[in-house]
């Protein structure tokens, strides 16, 4: 069956199965930022978003998501850029192999909550599992980067 | 998951004869928990397009539409009040925030899980079920019944009364199922007490609340009883998670704290 997608802003059209998931079709479509983790919607390492709502890419159909935008760090590279050096700053990134889905979350969080607590960071971004850097260091680089988003607003 | 074909219903009533053309069609919500199950579908028949995402207060009940996702949930201003906000706090306990926005309140529900982590207040706050054919039921009926209900679940439906709740959630982490969910509710006399993830499916204590409801004055000693009324009148079991005893245990301190909580205002 064919879909159609807004896949970090370009409208494509894709042929999918109808039992295939969003991470398989996004490799199709050659984005490989999406990493495959447990495939069981635990780790977080393929999260995406779903017209602007971080969702697990390994279990949400294709089909699911006809009509729909989907954004990959791709879309949001300037921003995944600056916070990447606020991770780098605070020691927060070892492997990367987390890094994409983690700045989307973040990205998300930013949205729907531009000024969170540091246990409001703590609590969005539960699913998001890291298994080298420790979770403390990147809610320092977390809430350094939203302070200098905040401060770049104002100005 | 390997499906055959995947519609997006344009109707309810399509959706409904979708679902009986097959014994192998199934509705698809979130789609989260079918995945596990990685099962082989014929029809795949999405509800995504019958605006049963939804919320409405029209002053004497709360409807929730089947495909409310437990992020909604979790973040609704009338849910996070009413009852004391025992059904948002649940939703938001369950795993990361990418789960909770695919997950749907008709997905938890008819998928009847033992483990489930909103059924345990949408029991104690007497939700009621509205199916697009089957006579409408309450949570708790539905849980009990052996009738392999194939119809849609359209909404849910919570009266709004002068109520207080109670609701904890006892597990190592978000991403673990829980070992005990205790709720406890109160409208004037009526108490409810539920326990969840038992392992089994939320059940009430209804020896428990009709004793509390007998009561002029609900102090220790009545509480201390009803908790053990309610512990023994109510199966636990065991599994890697805790054992049955463990379970009771839990059971009469979640249960008398819940108590205390819907009488005074200790929540
Ligand atoms: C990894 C993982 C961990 C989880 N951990 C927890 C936890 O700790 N606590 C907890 O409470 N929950 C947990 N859940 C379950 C989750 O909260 C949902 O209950 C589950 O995903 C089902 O919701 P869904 O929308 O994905 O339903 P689906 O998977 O799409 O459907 C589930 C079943 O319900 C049927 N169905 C769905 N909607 C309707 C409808 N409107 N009418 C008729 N039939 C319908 C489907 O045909 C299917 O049989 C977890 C899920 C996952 C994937």
């Amino acid at each position: 069956m064919k879909i159609e997608l807004t896949l970090n802003g370009r409208k494509i059209s894709v042929d999918i199965l109808p039992g295939e998931y969003l991470i398989e079709t996004l490799r199709k479509c050659n984005i490989h930022s999406v990493r495959r983790g447990c495939d069981t919607t635990n780790c977080g390492v393929c999260t995406i978003l779903l017209d602007g709502k971080p969702v697990p890419s390994c279990s949400v159909l294709s089909a699911q998501a006809d009509h729909h935008q989907i954004t990959t760090i791709e879309g949001i590279a300037h921003e995944a850029e600056k916070l990447s050096t606020f991770f780098g700053k605070e020691g927060a990134d070892q492997c990367g192999y987390c890094n994409p889905a983690l700045a989307l979350s973040v990205y998300a969080l930013m949205k729907e909550n531009p000024h969170p607590t540091s246990a409001e960071i703590d609590e969005y971004l539960i699913g998001n599992l890291c298994r080298c850097s420790g979770y403390k260091n990147q809610n320092k680089a977390i809430m350094a980067f939203l302070a200098e988003e905040a401060r770049m607003e104002e100005q | 998951m390997k499906i055959e074909r995947y519609v997006k219903s344009p109707s309810i009533e399509a959706a409904f004869a979708s679902l009986h053309e097959g014994t192998n069609n199934k509705i698809i919500a979130g789609g989260a928990w079918l995945k596990l199950t990685d099962p082989t579908i014929d029809t795949a028949i999405d509800l995504s397009l019958l605006n049963l995402d939804f919320i409405t207060d029209n002053g004497k009940e709360i409807e929730i539409g089947a495909m409310t996702t437990l992020h909604t949930l979790g973040r609704n201003a009338i849910l996070n009040k009413i009852y004391d906000g025992i059904l948002s706090r649940a939703a938001m306990q369950i795993m990361g925030i990418t789960v909770r926005n695919i997950a749907t309140i008709g997905g938890c529900i008819m998928g009847k899980f033992g483990f489930s982590d909103i059924l345990t207040p949408l029991v104690a706050m007497d939700a009621l079920l509205i199916f697009h054919q089957h006579d409408k039921m309450t949570v708790v009926e539905f849980l009990n019944t052996k009738e392999n209900i194939r119809d849609i679940l359209v909404k849910v439906v919570i009266r709004k009364a002068n109520t207080r709740g109670y609701f904890r959630k006892i597990a190592l982490t978000h991403l673990d199922f829980a070992v005990l969910n205790t709720a406890v509710s109160r409208n004037g006399s009526e108490f409810r007490i539920v326990f969840g993830s038992r392992p089994g499916v939320s059940t009430r204590a209804y020896k428990a609340e009709n004793f509390l409801k007998e009561q002029i004055k609900i102090d220790e000693d009545v509480m201390n009883k009803a908790v053990e009324i309610a512990a023994a009148e109510c199966q636990f079991g065991s599994n890697q998670r805790g054992s049955a005893e463990y379970r009771q245990s839990l059971a009469k301190v979640y249960a008398k704290r819940g108590i205390k909580a819907v009488t005074t205002n200790e929540n």
